[in-house]
């Protein structure tokens, strides 16, 4: 396009390869170092590609029960909170995407609430009012807490596939004599399924890799999601880093799989939510 | 029209399940912890008579010189991190935006994979990498015959890995926002620029940056809140450590309210924080317009 160019173009294709290489590399590193033995894992000079590939890091972490009720709390509490979620979201959204349009601005309010507070300050009243509900260390307790900060978002992301919605289709559904109800669930939410899914997903996700308020709120096995679970095993004096990459592989796993299943859904929601972290 | 309640108040029936859900999570602990940092709560003690103290744990926690090291740290943190992803975040999507580049999405797809990596299995896999012993990083300096520091024994090295932690996380999100922004410059004013004869700096300069400037604002200001609470990594990278050295704002708060037990003070600090966050995101949004 351009007459003179900034850079040529064999320096822009170095420049990039080098920086995905850097970016790669990292995870890469951690799923390799997963699947080498003890004697490998410390070897000096280190190996790149493992010579002896073995999935005893695997198989020490599924008979650890800390790690398997961890990876069960997880589960659970995620997909529990992201269901609430999204079934408190949907209608609300599509009340605000047309009938009550003024009322947006305040989820918009609710959003950026959540990005201004760190979780930090919440925690505290969290805690308070958990303990007195006799909630803490409680999956329940994780659910409703963790609906404060997916119910906003989800509400923001599927009013705005809603908004994206003809109001036509609607008013010939009217006509045919189909109730609101009936449109909401007959014709907005299916035709809206990849707004749904999006916002499924990230909801998901934001529960997934949660921290500080399963830190603070739980205690024991009961409900300690994995990252809690994880972060327990650091010691100052030894950290098993095979157990260890083999944990933090998998639990990433299903935010790589998502992410390179939705990427254009994924980008559309964090700039619309905002949301990361 | 032909139904017996109106759209208003149907819309309302929808919206109120969700709208009560939210006041009862959002505000109300936010109201109740602004009360806890006014009238202090004694968890040893519960049953001990609550009584006003006004601003004295806003003042209690602003004489903690760990509160103030912190936050001075957090400071160092976000300034460095928010400069480095967005010279980075810019290069990138600069070069990722030239339209004769092939296999753009392939780069664009192995980019964005960090982006919702969960902040502590960056912390980890870093902890891994940094390790002094048996880190990859340290042989591949020890092999370029590069100095070879032991990255958690010192301040600065390691805040350094806290830092770069959070760029692995966190560049992606600026890079695919910018490189959006950029697809949205018109072709004209640049082609303008090329037949006046400016250079590729001065285009770059004067044309695209000026009207990047909703997408660089956009970026900083969801950075900056993220930055600002910062957490996993730190607990899980240095634990604050060494020292207290990189101890930032949020771990703070952490071990003040849940290791002290001292609720009124992380109460008063996080606020302290929040005024802070609010008070650089508005003037942020104030150059938006």
């Amino acid at each position: 396009m351009s007459p003179r160019r900034s850079l040529p173009r064999l320096v822009v294709y170095v420049l990039l390869l080098v920086f995905v290489l850097l970016v790669i590399a990292p995870l890469a590193w951690l799923y390799l170092s997963s699947l080498k033995n003890g004697v490998e894992m410390y070897s000096v000079p280190p190996t790149v590609v493992p010579v002896h590939p073995t999935l005893q890091n695997y198989g020490q972490l599924f008979g650890d029960a800390s790690f398997r009720s961890g990876f069960l709390n997880s589960l659970i509490v995620s997909a529990a909170s992201t269901a609430v979620a999204l079934a408190l979201a949907c209608p609300a959204a599509y009340a605000f995407s047309r009938y009550l349009m003024r009322g947006a601005s305040m989820i918009l309010f609710f959003v950026l609430v959540v990005r201004m507070f760190p979780p930090i300050t919440f925690s505290l009243p969290f805690f308070l009012a958990l303990q007195r509900l006799h909630l803490i260390n409680t999956r329940i307790g994780l659910v409703i807490v963790y609906l404060s900060f997916q119910m906003p978002l989800a509400i923001w992301l599927l009013q705005s596939f809603f908004r994206e919605i003809p109001t036509e289709i609607e008013d010939a559904a009217r006509v045919d004599g189909l109730s609101r109800t009936g449109i909401l669930t007959r014709i907005i939410l299916p035709l809206s399924l990849p707004g749904l899914a999006v916002a499924t997903i990230f909801s998901f996700l934001l529960a997934w890799n949660e921290f500080i308020y399963a830190l603070i709120l739980t205690r024991t096995n009961a409900a300690q999601t994995i990252p809690v679970v994880v972060s327990g095993w650091i010691s100052i004096f030894q950290i098993l880093w095979g157990k260890m990459t083999a944990a933090a592989g998998l639990y990433v796993l299903p935010a790589l799989l998502f992410i390179s299943l939705v990427q254009k859904g994924m980008l559309k929601g964090l700039v619309h939510g905002g949301v990361k972290g | 029209m032909q139904f017996p309640v109106k759209d208003r108040t149907y819309g309302l029936l929808l919206a109120a399940p969700a709208t009560l859900v939210l006041l009862l999570i959002i505000v109300f602990p936010l109201a109740f912890s602004v009360v806890l940092s006014v009238v202090p709560l004694d968890l040893l003690n519960p049953g001990a008579p609550r009584r006003f103290v006004g601003l004295a744990s806003y003042l209690a926690v602003l004489s903690d010189p760990r509160f103030v090291s912190s936050l001075v740290h957090t400071m160092v943190f976000v300034v460095v991190t928010l400069a480095v992803e967005m010279a980075i975040g810019l290069s990138v999507a600069l070069m990722l935006d030239r339209p004769w580049l092939s296999a753009r999405g392939v780069a664009r797809t192995l980019i964005i994979f960090p982006l919702m990596v969960a902040p502590i299995v960056s912390g980890l896999q870093w902890r891994w990498i940094f390790s002094d012993q048996y880190g990859i990083l340290n042989y591949v300096l020890g092999f370029l015959h590069l100095p070879a520091p032991i990255w958690f024994a010192s301040p600065v090295t390691a805040m350094t890995a806290v830092i770069v932690a959070n760029l692995w996380v966190a560049t992606p999100f600026d890079i695919m926002v910018l490189l959006a922004g950029l697809q949205g410059i018109p072709d004209e004013p640049v082609e303008a620029a090329i037949i006046d004869g400016a250079g590729p700096f001065q285009r770059l300069r004067f044309v695209i940056l000026p009207l990047l400037r909703p997408a660089i604002l956009v970026v900083l200001l969801i950075r900056l809140a993220d930055a600002i609470r910062i957490f996993d990594i730190v607990y899980v990278l240095t634990g604050g450590g060494p020292g207290d050295s990189t101890q930032v704002f949020s771990t703070y708060i952490f071990r003040v309210s849940f290791n002290s037990l001292n609720l009124s003070q992380g109460a008063a600090g996080s606020f302290i924080v929040v005024l802070i966050t609010a008070g650089i995101s508005l003037l942020l949004a104030r150059r938006l317009r």
